[in-house]
């Protein structure tokens, strides 16, 4: 049996113990709606007796107290990488949506006001000549709806490499951020080690550390690895991104505009090594993919609209005669086939080629200028086909995209939503177990306290009272 | 391991259900305010498609109307120049006939019938001249003012115009010719109309007893005149009638293109009315649970 001054340590073991267990309570009920908290739990251990017996100790079995062996961090290591990878999953796609849907915002389809608005004005404008081939006033009106025309893609043009620009500039600085972050983990991977080998507990700034690597899996969907030390590696696509208190940099090359992603697509590489990171994950992967294919893409559909109405349009103006007689030289540009350089070149009205017929010559011989229209005819019969046709099937596709990113993103927030709820299931506070907790480790103290004061009642009888 | 409900996954999981209603509630109030359902391309891939097929047959549909009317009014400038032409050869074969008949005689008479004669030439000259829109509707696709020019020392007129077709497209694949051809309405050239009006004055200065034969050169141009007219007719018919159609064709295309582009209001409103309702209730739902704590029952 123990002595009775040794009593009074299990009741001072006790009272430490749950006030401790309080405090803990007390951090987690402080960070209750804190990001990225989680919660912990005073871990207490029976002090048992010496289990060794030796000659002149000897446990008489009952213990010696309690003992706070660890305050616990209860985290689903599982469900926190799978939250990661579906993060970065989900940012990747939103960021491809987000892409789709700017291209989509950039021509305005379907309404009154979009390039097939502009097409067709063309094309009505050929029918006004083709009706009235001397009218100056219907050559003039369209050649002022070429201008437009022409204008319009050289616009939509602009919009597609102006979001391109700005995506590049978006990669930049979530680039930036990410090496910024990366070396903060790095340091907090440090003070971890160094924390947990001077014994104590650094839940907090592993918390602080995970909310940055949730914050890297968005950006640049990093896995991770725990290591038996307390530090977190971070890789991103293979390689280490964080290894210990070590960080790696990350740069981005390449096209700085539209027209060279297809020859030199913008890359993302290892600072010190140069060599290619391969990442589809993340807000970075979603980002490369609208820089080298997306908006490339439609890029060159949009320029391929632009090269057929070119094409076609000066190919029939060339089989047809001018105003003056002449054979009808370029409408458009034959030099500039791309949407951010096609222009109308024709600027003389008596140059639009309106007839097929040469001019005949009169009873002098001079030569008298054909007023047939069926040229202007054929140009007018080109409404909804070649280039409009191309127009259209480009929108259309541009739709079905964006559509299905849509649907994607939707799918990928209820798996992501899922796997929060079962990250603030597993981690988060709740409340009501936090005041039970308060109120058993509360009465606990009591007891505890009690068992003092009924210690000091038991040394008072036996001091004060016995042998007086 | 039953799963441990916490008030972040609580309120995570209403935020994220109140956000769905929020965003449902913000879609259809766009809707009704808007009065479109596709507004992009991504609302509705297969709808847009539809839809700028059929904004691309409206304004062809409209332009045809355009050019119909445009080729109505082209024939109607030759139906006035036709009827015209009509009664003045009817004319013409009322004082031939006079003059076979009693001018004979009567050098006086058949010197006043040829000045006559000669004035109603001019006239014809005038009609064969006819233009639309400056252009000599009988002269084909030429360019010049007329299509019929008097040699100022002769008095002989001539074709100067050619056999170009004037035409008006009024529907795909519906091309329809609105000028007529000089040869159909005044004959061919070396042997129209001013040939037998210079027949009729040259008989009638030198050799009266042919009149009563030029009588027949009369009724072979007032059969080509009517003939042009009813060619005239057919066209203009032709045209009204691709005009009616493509008004139609253009009502039935807004008609779909509105079915495919526009709002049920109707249907929309009672959506909306659904949503706010639901919206209400998750609002309701969230602020009495979130208000529930085990504090509320501790002393």
């Amino acid at each position: 049996m123990g002595t009775e001054f040794g009593t009074i340590g299990t009741a001072l073991s006790a009272l430490q113990a749950e006030r401790k267990a309080l405090e803990v309570t007390g951090q987690n009920i402080a960070n209750a709606s804190t990001a990225g908290y989680t919660r912990q739990r005073a871990v207490m251990t029976a002090v048992g007796g010496s289990v060794i017996p030796a000659m002149y100790s000897k446990s008489d079995g009952v213990g010696a107290g309690v003992n706070l062996t660890d305050v616990q961090r209860l985290q689903d290591a599982f469900l926190e990488q799978r939250g990661n990878t579906e993060n970065g999953t989900l940012s990747n796609l939103q960021s491809m949506q987000s892409t789709l849907s700017d291209i989509e915002n950039s021509f305005g389809e379907p309404g009154d006001g979009g390039l097939q608005a502009l097409l067709s004005s063309y094309w009505n404008g050929w029918d006004d000549v083709a009706n009235n081939p001397g009218d100056a006033a219907a050559r003039t009106a369209l050649i002022g709806t070429a201008q437009s025309l022409a204008t319009g893609l050289n616009v939509a043009a602009g919009s597609l490499s102006s979001q391109w620009k700005s995506s590049r500039e978006s990669l930049q600085s979530i680039v930036n951020n990410v090496n910024g972050t990366a070396a903060n983990i790095a340091s907090l991977n440090k003070a971890i080690v160094a924390a947990t080998s001077a014994g104590n507990h650094p839940n907090d700034l592993m918390d602080q550390r995970d909310l940055l690597i949730r914050q890297l899996s968005t950006q640049i969907g990093a896995t991770t690895r725990v290591n038996s030390d307390g530090s977190t590696d971070v890789f991103v696509g293979g390689s280490a991104l964080v290894s210990g208190s070590l960080s790696r940099q990350l740069t981005i090359g390449g096209a700085t505009a539209v027209d060279q992603a297809t020859t030199n697509p913008v890359s993302l590489s290892w600072a010190d090594t140069g060599q290619v990171v391969n990442t589809a994950s993340g807000q970075v992967g979603g980002l490369l993919n609208a820089l080298n294919s997306t908006i490339p893409s439609y890029a060159s559909q949009l320029d391929a609209v632009a090269a057929q109405l070119v094409t076609s349009v000066n190919a029939q103006q060339g089989a047809g005669y001018d105003l003056t007689g002449a054979a009808g030289g370029a409408f458009f540009d034959p030099a500039k086939t791309k949407a951010a350089n096609i222009t109308v070149t024709l600027t003389d009205p008596n140059g639009v080629a309106a007839s097929s017929q040469p001019p005949a010559l009169d009873a002098n011989g001079n030569p008298v200028v054909s007023l047939d229209g069926s040229n202007a005819q054929k140009l007018a019969n080109f409404s909804g086909t070649g280039a409009d046709a191309l127009y259209r099937q480009m929108i259309v596709k541009l739709g079905s995209e964006s559509q299905s990113a849509q649907q994607k993103v939707t799918t990928q927030q209820s798996v992501v939503q899922q796997i929060q709820q079962s990250r603030d299931s597993a981690a988060g506070v709740d409340l009501d177990e936090e005041q039970t907790n308060l109120i058993t480790y509360q009465q606990a103290y009591n007891a505890a306290a009690k068992f003092l004061s009924v210690l000091d009642s038991v040394l008072d009888t036996l001091i004060n009272r016995t042998l007086v | 391991m039953s799963m441990r409900v916490t008030q972040n996954a609580v309120t995570t999981a209403m935020l994220a259900g109140l956000q769905a209603n929020k965003a449902e509630l913000s879609r259809l109030q766009l809707q009704l305010s808007s009065g479109r359902q596709v507004t992009k391309p991504s609302d509705d891939p297969v709808g847009t498609d539809q839809a700028m097929q059929y904004r691309t047959e409206i304004a062809r549909a409209n332009q045809y109307q355009r050019n119909g009317n445009d080729g109505l009014a082209w024939l109607g400038t030759a139906d006035g120049a036709l009827q015209s032409g009509v009664a003045i050869l009817n004319r013409l074969r009322v004082l031939t006939t006079q003059a076979a008949n009693t001018g004979a005689s009567d050098a006086n008479a058949r010197t006043a019938i040829a000045a006559e004669v000669d004035s109603l030439k001019s006239d014809m000259l005038g009609l064969a001249n006819t233009t639309y829109l400056g252009r000599p509707i009988f002269g084909g696709a030429t360019s010049l003012n007329a299509a019929y020019v008097k040699d100022p020392a002769t008095g002989l007129v001539s074709y100067q115009g050619d056999t170009g077709k004037v035409t008006r497209t009024v529907g795909s694949n519906a091309v329809v010719q609105v000028n007529i051809n000089a040869a159909d309405a005044f004959g061919s050239p070396g042997n129209d109309i001013f040939t037998t009006f210079d027949q009729i004055l040259n008989d009638l200065k030198t050799n009266p007893t042919n009149l009563t034969n030029d009588l027949v050169g009369i009724q072979a141009s007032l059969d080509r005149m009517t003939n042009a007219q009813s060619i005239e007719g057919a066209a203009y018919n032709r045209i009204n009638n691709m005009i009616n159609l493509a008004g139609a064709h253009a009502d039935t295309l807004t008609g779909n293109l509105s079915d495919v582009e526009n709002v049920d209001t109707a249907k929309a409103a009672t959506e909306l009315t659904m949503q706010q309702v639901s919206y209400q209730a998750s609002l309701a739902a969230m602020s009495k649970v979130l208000q529930l704590s085990l504090t509320d029952f501790l002393r």
